[in-house]
């Protein structure tokens, strides 16, 4: 009796699937402890944005292609983009270079970095830097006649729960002829904060702008269920009752149908 | 088979699933309803009903708010879909090989990958959908009718969760689950009792078919009010809710950037990358919602065969397949809203089972010639696109003066060279493209190769 019982648990087949799903668990389990590991390493230190080849990180955008970017480390820590368009760019069309990162941390981050960049406003010649996660933007443009001078960019924001990364893009445009372009990056960093930033520091809390933007049930705005079509259907409200009852009757009597 | 298929199906989906590390084309909305979901905060608009939001919400409580933990769940109803298709293939055919070779057709189309790696919506309702005909052709091959009236309610159930996830495609499974069931019914019934027959052949399709709808709308109201809880204001929410989806898609324009017509789709001729990074090191990285083209090539002389068959055969699982393939297409017919080729994947599903089976049928000897060339012509257009005129021209050559002489001297292994070449190709072809599917850095120029049609219309894989 219990041979046979034995001999029915070691059949191949089930054995197989058996051993299938135990190892089909085991790639799980890797996978997650693989991904977790890389995470952590993201999140325990601050993220230099620069540090390593840049070029293995940072991609390009819009009418830019990757042959007309050049990432170059000038020493000092300092990376020097060089951008040269095959086909002049004008200033409608939206191109850069740009840095994505996911923050899975929950709480406040820090971003901090310097750059400059040559722009000329007489002829349409600008570039920027931008900060951005989820629906909220942070920029700061480089000023003209300021060569040689860094800006400085220092931005504090929590990111979304739906949307928890950060974008970081420098930006260029110029006028209808223009090829090239030109700007300095350096000490450019993401890290992640103990505790709230400082009250005069320039923050966007973004967790709690989703949350007021979603989170509170009487605010109608952009809702599931317009309130207008609620107001004309408001007698209706016993009615989903009396139709879950009727179908639970119907599932009944179709039951006893197919006996 | 099935084993093997399980394994591989989870690495191939489990492999590197946190990356990208950011949400992909609509992983954001449904993350944001996720969220929502998960603070009891105010659901945002949804075409969609709720059950897949629920899963990825699931997934995000049990595996935490990163990458990984949004894709997880995802990843493992794409990993059920393999041997649930192998079930399925081998309930339909009652054979070993075509349920392996289904099982490893839907491994190798890149299509049913990339849903099974985003926390999108697409994996959930198709792999439900595939339990829903695995349990509708248990029913059909039962003939124990006692035991009939349990696996209608467990299909019910999966056709309601169906019905839940995805609106208007999902109906169709319904109205062909319904069409099924009737005909099994009608069939099933003895002949010998004509005096009652026909009374008792009303009460059992009655009785199915409003068992099988009430429990799908139950099912649905469950599923939504669970939802909407936040909101939910009784029955005339309801109505308003359905009521601002319709309006909302009938009032959505024909065009929007990576739309195309829906006839387009079995030809391949609009896949688009739902990302991609053109990184400074000149590498891309891409997901390509697209599929294998040698697969969805094939689908259609598969789809042709399967349509031949069950009229000349009056064969219930051809009909089934060629039937459940049009529907999903000719559904499309008069939505004027914009509509994007992953819609496609309920019908690819039927072409690719009709394509096991019509590779099964090659493989046994069952085939006959033009079937054999009907599959082989996919072959040499994918080679000739793959590798250009010359190179892909003379292997195509080979392989068709390979074919020539096995049909004049050993006609017995004419259908397993097609069977065998096919299974080969669509191996070699989906190594090929598997990096554009799970975003492993290819050069410029891999890629640029990988795109094989660049027309400045339609026909273009950008």
């Amino acid at each position: 009796m219990s041979g046979d019982r034995q001999r029915r648990w070691l059949e191949p087949t089930q054995a197989c699937i058996v051993i299938a799903i135990v190892t089909a668990v085991i790639i799980c389990v890797l996978s997650n402890l693989s991904d977790r590991s890389r995470r952590e390493l993201a999140s325990s230190s601050p993220i230099d944005l620069l540090s390593g080849n840049p070029a293995d990180h940072w991609a390009v955008f819009g009418a830019l292609t990757p042959d007309e970017v050049r990432f170059k480390q000038t020493g000092d820590g300092v990376v020097q983009i060089d951008t040269l368009a095959k086909t002049p760019s004008s200033s409608d069309v939206s191109s850069g270079v740009s840095y994505t990162i996911g923050l899975f941390s929950p709480g406040w981050y820090e971003f901090s970095g310097e750059f400059q960049a040559e722009v000329d406003d007489s002829k349409g010649i600008g570039a920027q830097l931008e900060v951005h996660s989820g629906r909220w933007r942070f920029l700061v443009k480089a000023r003209p006649k300021k060569e040689g001078r860094w800006e400085k960019v220092d931005v504090f924001f929590r990111p979304a729960y739906s949307d928890p990364g950060a974008e970081i893009s420098c930006r260029f445009w110029g006028g209808a002829a223009d090829q090239s372009g030109k700007a300095l990056l350096r000490n450019m960093r993401i890290t992640r904060i103990a505790g709230d930033p400082p009250p005069t520091a320039d923050q966007f809390d973004l967790e709690k702008t989703e949350e007021a933007r979603l989170g509170t049930p009487e605010r109608l705005r952009n809702g599931s269920i317009p309130p207008r079509h609620r107001t004309r259907l408001a007698g209706l409200h016993n009615l989903g009752i009396v139709l879950v009852l009727s179908l639970v009757m119907i599932v009944g009597v179709c039951w006893r149908l197919l006996d | 088979m099935i084993s093997a298929s399980i394994v591989i199906a989870t690495a191939l989906r489990f492999w590197r699933l946190g990356s990208p590390a950011e949400p992909v084309y609509d992983e954001t909305k449904v993350l944001t309803q996720a969220q929502s979901y998960l603070h009891g905060w105010r659901p945002p608009y949804s075409s969609h009903p709720p059950a897949a939001k629920m899963l990825v919400a699931l997934s995000v409580s049990l595996f935490g708010n990163y990458p990984w933990g949004w894709r997880a769940a995802n990843a493992l109803m794409g990993t059920a879909l393999v041997p649930i298709t192998y079930l399925l293939a081998r309930r339909l055919f009652r054979s070993r090989l075509a349920a392996s070779i289904a099982a490893t057709l839907i491994l190798c189309d890149g299509m049913f990958l990339v849903a099974s790696r985003l926390a999108m919506i697409n994996i959930v309702y198709i792999t439900i959908g595939a339990g829903a005909y695995l349990v509708l052709w248990c029913f059909v091959q039962n003939p124990v009718f006692r035991t009939q009236r349990i696996q209608l309610v467990a299909m019910s159930l999966l056709l309601g969760l169906y019905v839940s996830t995805k609106a208007a495609i999902s109906e169709v499974a319904v109205l062909l689950a319904l069409g099924v069931v009737v005909v099994t019914l009608i069939g099933a019934t003895p002949m010998r009792l004509s005096a009652m027959r026909t009374n008792l052949i009303s009460r059992r399709v009655i009785g199915a078919c409003g068992l099988i709808v009430s429990i799908v709308l139950l099912v649905y109201f469950g599923v939504l009010i669970s939802y909407y809880w936040v909101v939910w204001h009784g029955f005339g929410d309801l109505v308003a809710y359905h009521h601002r989806v319709i309006h909302q898609n009938l009032e959505l324009p024909p065009d929007f950037p990576n739309a195309s017509p829906f006839w387009s789709w079995p030809l391949l001729l609009h896949p688009y990358p739902y990302w991609k990074r053109d990184l400074l090191n000149g590498t891309v990285q891409v997901i390509w919602c697209g599929g294998n083209p040698l697969l969805w090539w094939a689908v259609l002389p598969a789809i042709f065969i399967a349509s031949v068959r069950g009229y000349a055969q009056k064969s219930m699982t051809w009909v089934f397949l060629a039937a459940g393939y049009f529907a999903y297409l000719v559904m499309w017919i008069p939505i004027q809203r914009y509509v994007f080729i992953y819609s496609y994947i309920p019908g690819l599903y039927f072409g690719l089972l009709a394509l096991a089976g019509a590779l099964e049928e090659c493989w046994h000897g069952g085939a006959r010639r033009w079937e054999h060339l009907a599959l082989l012509t996919p072959i040499l257009l994918c080679l000739v696109l793959g590798l250009g005129f010359v190179w892909g021209g003379l292997i195509a050559c080979s392989i068709l003066v390979v074919y020539a002489v096995l049909v004049r001297q050993s006609a017995a292994y004419e259908g397993k060279f097609v069977s065998s070449i096919f299974l080969a190709m669509t191996l070699l072809i989906f190594v090929y493209f598997l990096p554009m599917w799970i975003a492993t850095p290819l050069s410029q120029t891999g890629y640029k190769a990988r795109m094989w049609l660049n027309g400045p219309g339609l026909a273009s894989w950008q």
